[in-house]
């Protein structure tokens, strides 16, 4: 396996509503995989659908939003705010990548090493230990990417107001100055 | 038969200098620090932020949630720790229209009161946990209410994790952003943050000879599950103020995950059988008390701790600074003069000064 030591090249398309798509369709799987030994009448599935939801319709907002304020103010800081956006995204989740092919490498040497051990309890217990930390790594794979997409969402949606703010100052401004 | 070392002690007051305080904090910590030292800004002469945003920072974006306290909540995490760009981050303007806000309804000391004020703000080149940006807004954000740039000392370029600073060879390597948040550097930042505050201080004691006190909480914040706080706090007492000289009182904010009885939560459950091995190092380890036992400095340290599931979550024992302890999430007071963990530190502080008598 060979494994990236630099982050990829900030990409210039945008595809990342492709990508939302999938990253939210895997936050609803595995928790539903999950939900299965929950308690009948828990209510968590029922708020995570709510969260995701509320990501997918701020998503959509915020592509609506983000055509408007192109149209109305195409300058260079906001494109390049956007491109430093893509960039600094791409890069978290190439960590998120990067962290997720180490614990698999570190299961997979502890998959190798299990026949080091000498009694029968031993084997069990090092063979559940590999089960539980593949839990552990897709949790913690699933809930990076997931905090990674609701804070992109949100923090994108504060920006987007903060540029909707400026325009509407600097239109008042001009208002303002005209004669 | 209780055992008078299984007792923990009442805090009492020691003589003290008026309105030479001080406050300092990590992570949570400096945030809270922010929010206690503007909210009683009459009481301190300066303060000293490890990686911690601006004033309500995380109130920057109503608009993330349907809900008030999940918008505050993801606004915290989204904007006023981690945001993706600096455009990002809190905006600084909005932010002191809050301060005025408050300034004007009462629940803060008078914000002239800065003015003067000796800042220490540090923020790690490597932090991943708050963005190096965040921290300059609260540089920024000081600097609009009449902090002289030359009273703010901001060091923004070694190259630490999320972390306070120490030259224990034990500690973490100086860039990891890991648990216990305690980094070698070979330097001791909380002597750094003291003499920023206090000027020319005399060097710090090898072995402190005063005493660490340990004392009951609970009466400061009325026992009130919601303030998040520990049953022990603790002060350091130096010898010269216990032999009667006038002391000057600086509270220590440790940051998440380093309260004394902070326990990690591995799948939603309290990990009690493999206590982590910190426990109280920011406390014994940090080098404020051997600083403070040469220069008649009590170091107060309040405890926060963890709780997760059902109405209060705050897993890793955070200091709030986004409203999980307000009463009503849709109107949060955790920025107040009535905010239960502003409340309970100040009343700690009136109790060391003997301002509550």
């Amino acid at each position: 396996m060979t494994s990236q030591t630099t982050p990829p090249e900030p990409i210039v398309a945008l595809p990342l509503a492709a990508f939302v798509q999938t990253a939210l369709t895997a936050t609803e799987r595995v928790p539903e995989t999950a939900a299965a030994v929950v308690p009948a009448g828990a209510e968590v599935p029922l708020r995570r659908t709510a969260l995701v939801n509320a990501i997918a319709a701020r998503s959509a907002t915020n592509a609506v939003a983000t055509v408007e304020l192109l149209s109305a103010r195409p300058t260079p800081d906001v494109i390049g705010e956007l491109s430093a956006m893509q960039a600094a995204f791409v890069r978290q989740l190439w960590k998120i990548d990067q962290d997720w092919r180490a614990g698999m490498m570190r299961i997979v040497e502890g998959a190798l090493s299990l026949r080091s051990a000498n009694t029968l309890s031993k084997i069990m217990e090092q063979e559940l230990n590999l089960v539980g930390q593949c839990g552990d790594l897709t949790a913690t794979y699933v809930t990076s990417t997931a905090a990674l997409i609701e804070n992109t969402s949100v923090g994108y949606s504060f920006w987007l107001s903060q540029k909707v703010k400026e325009m509407h100052a600097a239109t008042a401004a001009e208002a303002q100055g005209a004669p | 038969m209780v055992y008078a070392s299984q007792r923990a002690e009442r805090l009492t007051d020691y003589p003290v200098r008026q309105g030479q305080h001080s406050i300092s904090g990590l992570s949570s910590g400096a945030f809270m620090t922010v929010q206690l030292h503007i909210a009683h800004s009459r009481q301190f002469v300066g303060a000293g932020i490890i990686a911690g945003g601006p004033y309500r920072s995380a109130e920057s974006y109503r608009g993330g949630a349907l809900l008030a306290a999940d918008a505050f909540t993801l606004g915290a995490l989204a904007i006023g720790m981690n945001p993706l760009i600096p455009a990002m981050a809190p905006n600084v303007d909005d932010l002191v229209g809050l301060a005025r806000e408050v300034e004007r309804d009462r629940l803060i000391d008078p914000l002239d009161g800065l003015a003067g004020q000796r800042l220490y703000i540090f923020s790690g080149r490597s932090d991943c946990v708050v963005s190096p940006a965040v921290v300059g807004r609260t540089r920024d954000f000081y600097a609009r209410l009449g902090v002289r740039p030359q009273d703010i000392l901001y060091d923004g370029d070694v190259d630490a994790g999320h972390a306070i600073i120490t030259d224990n060879l034990e500690d973490s390597p100086l860039a990891a952003n890991r648990p216990p948040y305690i980094n070698n550097g070979r330097f001791m930042q909380s002597h750094a943050i003291l003499r920023h505050i206090y000027g020319d201080l005399n060097p710090p004691a090898e072995h402190p000879a005063g005493r660490l006190i340990r004392f009951d909480q609970r009466e400061f914040f009325d026992g009130e599950r919601r303030a998040s706080m520990s049953e022990f706090g603790y002060a350091y007492v130096p010898s010269g103020v216990l032999a009667g000289e006038a002391a000057r009182v600086h509270i220590a904010l440790h940051g998440c995950k380093q309260g004394y009885n902070y326990v990690n939560y591995v799948r939603g459950l309290p990990d009690t059988a493999n206590q982590p091995p910190y426990g109280n190092r920011y406390i014994t380890t940090t080098g404020y008390n051997e600083i403070a036992e040469t220069n008649d400095i009590i170091v107060l340290y309040p405890q926060a701790e963890g709780s997760d599931g059902g109405a209060l979550q705050n897993p890793d024992g955070c200091w709030d600074w986004w409203g999980y302890s307000s009463p009503t999430p849709r109107n949060p007071d955790y920025y107040s003069q009535n905010a239960i963990q502003i409340r309970a530190i100040h009343r700690m502080l009136a109790r060391l000064t003997g301002d509550d008598r």
